[in-house]
């Protein structure tokens, strides 16, 4: 009031700089964003939040200490079931890390946030509860809180707010509709989820205020709505006790297991195995997939899928050196499927199937990559003799691991028997004997060369020497020919130091040369350059005496 | 996510190596096998495209399908909830035509509210040479008309008809009753009627030209 009383008197600025905002950013603050202006607000109340979670977070983790600290405490049977639970659990990490060293995290994240769940679920489940365990709200996994603030984060394109509360409280209290049947047979909870994404969306469609929403924006809302719900009711509808899910999990994994002698050659992948880019994106493609089973809404686990599909693209594009088809790419996804064996597999698909927002299965590029999973899946549990183009008595012999098909022909170089690490193992033992070879023969070669050289070197200096011999050094004509060859034969006199300075044999052999001509020239001749041979032949005299 | 929201699936059967996925290529990327370099695109199996029809968007989600008889049995995996069926047929294989016949059998024993739309493809091969061609065009518009199906014939080289087969599905998606519904939410754009009313007529336009082009060169 005294800020506005005095802007008004002393004119505009003075009010202005009272109404910046209070972190100095230079908007305008307001009052209602306790003197922020809009972004530093939000800033600031998102890192409030954020404490939160983190606070949360440390107190599920406490809870979890608490409890695990009880149940070691006490050996009873909820203690002993509990470390079995674990020791099954450590196992399945075990598997998952060996296929994925790098997914570690997000499974041990997975895996805790379960145990996390188990925490709050068991008291209300089997009575038995430690009461001090329990707080007043039930206490959200990481997981869960991040995906409650995302939807509300979502909501906010709701322009009127009590629409958007509406929409939270719906979910909301759809939750805890769902949490209270899961007695009910698992297709009429689908049928229940998929009943309130219907009502979700004609509500969003129906309603006056939803009217400036676009259909890109409905269908965002109605994501978050499916994202949301499936990630708080993940514990409860993925891989249900009602359903035997679990058992045919166990049955697809050694069904899939038993398969594993199957060749991308029988299933006409046309996968160039031995292409180390194509290794890397198989398995990065395995990565993929076996990530499915690590998220907990469906959108998340389909988009796994889709990546884990365009590395498969993108592999036989580099093995066909051309863009692949339907006709490709299914016997591509089914091996690498099979190579994967992902964990869960028959559970992910059923979830997926049941709890997914229907329009998205049956029509978008997800739907399509999850269609070819399905056909993958169907297509291994009922894989026969026929579809491999096997006799069926070969066929029988390798389930039953009484024989190891043979490595096709056109890898002669690996026997069949071998893993992957072998091979490549064998490969590379391969390059290094080449290597080896190659590097044999150069030191060979060099060799050579040196003793050709020092044969050189042995024959230049015989014939120096021989040439020396048959006409020995005189020193007679010295005198007279250098002080007549320096005025007249400047050229002769380069011509003979320039050899000197590549190496002494030649100089020698040049300077014996040089002296023979001299001879001759003397000979023939009293000319000056009988001279030249004597600079030279100092120089000889030295080279033959070292 | 690009192409999440599709309206109206599209699958496409067909013997393998029947030019499903060349017509494919060439609807989406107006391209025919090795004329353009590949890096653009990783694969050709989905393929989501909008097309205007009375002045709405519908976006056709294109499926391409495994045709090795290997995977026969999980073709049902396939074409269930599809709004249509392309189902190709190699001109110059009468085999191709006979397979045909299976997978529209078996669409409508399974899935009644999928139209079939019959798809001739390696018309440019005929043309060529008119020997080669094994399947009589007007022993497959009998059949058609049995069936309550369309037939198409095209080629993926020269494009002939491409465009005019998939304009043609999601005319018979848009204005079916049925879909009324779905087509209406999805379509964001604001509609004005006027402008509604001439896109109408070029569309027309186009498909009788298509028609007329496809009747003379049979």
């Amino acid at each position: 009031m005294s800020a506005m009383k005095r802007g008004t008197r002393k004119g505009l600025h003075v009010d202005q700089s009272e109404l910046l905002c209070k972190n100095g950013c230079g908007y305008y603050g307001n009052p209602s964003w306790q003197g922020y202006c809009s972004k530093c607000y939000r800033d600031i109340v998102q890192k409030s939040r954020q404490r939160q979670i983190e606070s949360d977070h440390e107190y599920a983790k406490r809870l979890q200490q608490q409890y695990a600290a009880e149940n070691r405490g006490s050996p009873g049977a909820s203690g002993g079931s509990g470390s079995g639970r674990e020791l099954s659990f450590s196992k399945f990490e075990e598997k998952k890390t060996h296929h994925t060293g790098s997914k570690t995290r997000t499974v041990k994240k997975l895996f805790k946030s379960k145990s996390s769940s188990t925490v709050k679920g068991s008291p209300s489940q089997d009575g038995k509860l430690t009461p001090q365990a329990s707080p007043k709200e039930p206490v959200l996994s990481p997981e869960s809180q991040k995906t409650v603030n995302e939807f509300i984060e979502g909501l906010r394109i709701v322009r009127s707010r009590a629409f958007a509360q509406e929409l939270y409280k719906s979910a909301q209290h759809f939750i805890h509709r769902m949490q209270n049947s899961a007695y009910l047979p698992i297709e009429e909870q689908s049928e229940m989820v998929h009943d309130f994404y219907n009502s979700m969306s004609e509500r969003l469609q129906k309603h006056p205020t939803a009217g400036g929403l676009t259909g890109e924006q409905q269908a965002q809302l109605l994501d978050g709505v499916e994202k949301h719900i499936t990630t708080r009711l993940h514990q409860l509808l993925f891989c249900p006790s009602i359903t035997d899910d679990e058992q045919r999990d166990l049955k697809l994994q050694d069904r899939i297991r038993s398969l594993s002698w199957v060749t991308p050659q029988m299933l006409d992948t046309g996968i160039k195995e031995d292409d180390t880019q194509v290794q890397g994106l198989t398995d990065q493609a395995i990565a993929a997939i076996i990530e499915v089973g690590s998220q907990r809404s469906p959108q998340e686990k389909l988009s796994c899928l889709v990546r884990c599909c365009q590395h498969i693209f993108e592999l036989l594009r580099v093995s066909h050196d051309a863009p692949a088809s339907a006709d490709e790419f299914l016997p591509a996804l089914i091996y690498i499927t099979l190579r994967a064996n992902p964990p869960l597999l028959h559970s992910n698909v059923q979830y997926i199937t049941r709890f997914a927002n229907p329009s998205r299965l049956m029509a978008g590029e997800a739907g399509y990559y999850f269609t070819n999973l399905c056909c993958a899946v169907a297509f291994l549990e009922s894989l026969d003799a026929q579809a491999l183009s096997l006799s069926q008595e070969e066929f029988d012999r390798y389930m039953s691991g009484e024989a190891v098909p043979p490595k096709p022909q056109q890898n002669d170089q690996a026997d069949g028997y071998t893993c992957e690490g072998l091979i490549l193992m064998q490969e590379n033992i391969k390059g290094l004997k080449e290597l080896n070879a190659k590097h044999d023969k150069l030191m060979d070669d060099a060799k050579q060369l040196q003793d050709e050289m020092k044969g050189f070197r042995d024959g230049v200096i015989k014939q120096i020497q021989d040439v020396l011999k048959r006409t020995p050094l005189d020193i007679k004509p010295r005198q007279p020919l250098q002080l007549a060859g320096t005025p007249d034969s400047p050229i002769q006199q380069d011509l003979l130091l320039s050899p000197s300075t590549v190496g002494y044999p030649l100089a020698a052999a040049a300077g014996v040369q040089a002296v023979t001509l001299d001879t001759e020239n003397e000979d023939n001749l009293n000319l000056p350059p009988p001279l030249l041979p004597q600079v030279v032949s100092s120089q000889a005299a030295e080279g033959s005496a070292s | 996510m690009a192409g999440s929201r599709v309206d109206c699936k599209v699958v496409l059967l067909g013997k393998a190596y029947g030019g499903k996925t060349s017509l494919v290529e060439r609807y989406l990327h107006d391209r025919f096998n090795a004329e353009m370099p590949y890096q653009n695109t990783i694969g050709a199996a989905f393929g989501a495209k909008r097309v205007e029809v009375d002045g709405k968007i519908v976006t056709l989600g294109i499926w391409d399908t495994a045709g090795s008889e290997r995977y026969e049995a999980m073709s049902k995996i396939y074409y269930r909830g599809a709004k249509a069926a392309v189902v190709c047929y190699d001109l110059t294989d009468d085999g191709s035509f006979e397979r045909a016949k299976f997978w529209v059998k078996e669409l409508n024993d399974n899935e009644e509210a999928c139209r079939v739309y019959l798809c001739g493809t390696k018309l440019d091969l005929v043309q060529e040479n008119r020997k080669a061609r094994r399947v009589d065009y007007h022993m497959t518009t009998d059949y058609a008309d049995e069936i309550h199906a369309e037939v198409i014939e095209t080629s993926s080289k020269t494009g002939f008809n491409v465009c005019e087969l998939f304009e043609k599905v999601a005319e018979g998606f848009a204005r079916d009753p049925a879909n009324k519904q779905t087509v209406q939410i999805c379509s964001s754009v604001p509609q004005y009627p006027s402008t509604s009313l001439s896109k109408d007529a070029e569309n027309f336009q186009v498909t009788e030209q298509g028609r007329s082009r496809g009747g003379c060169c049979s």
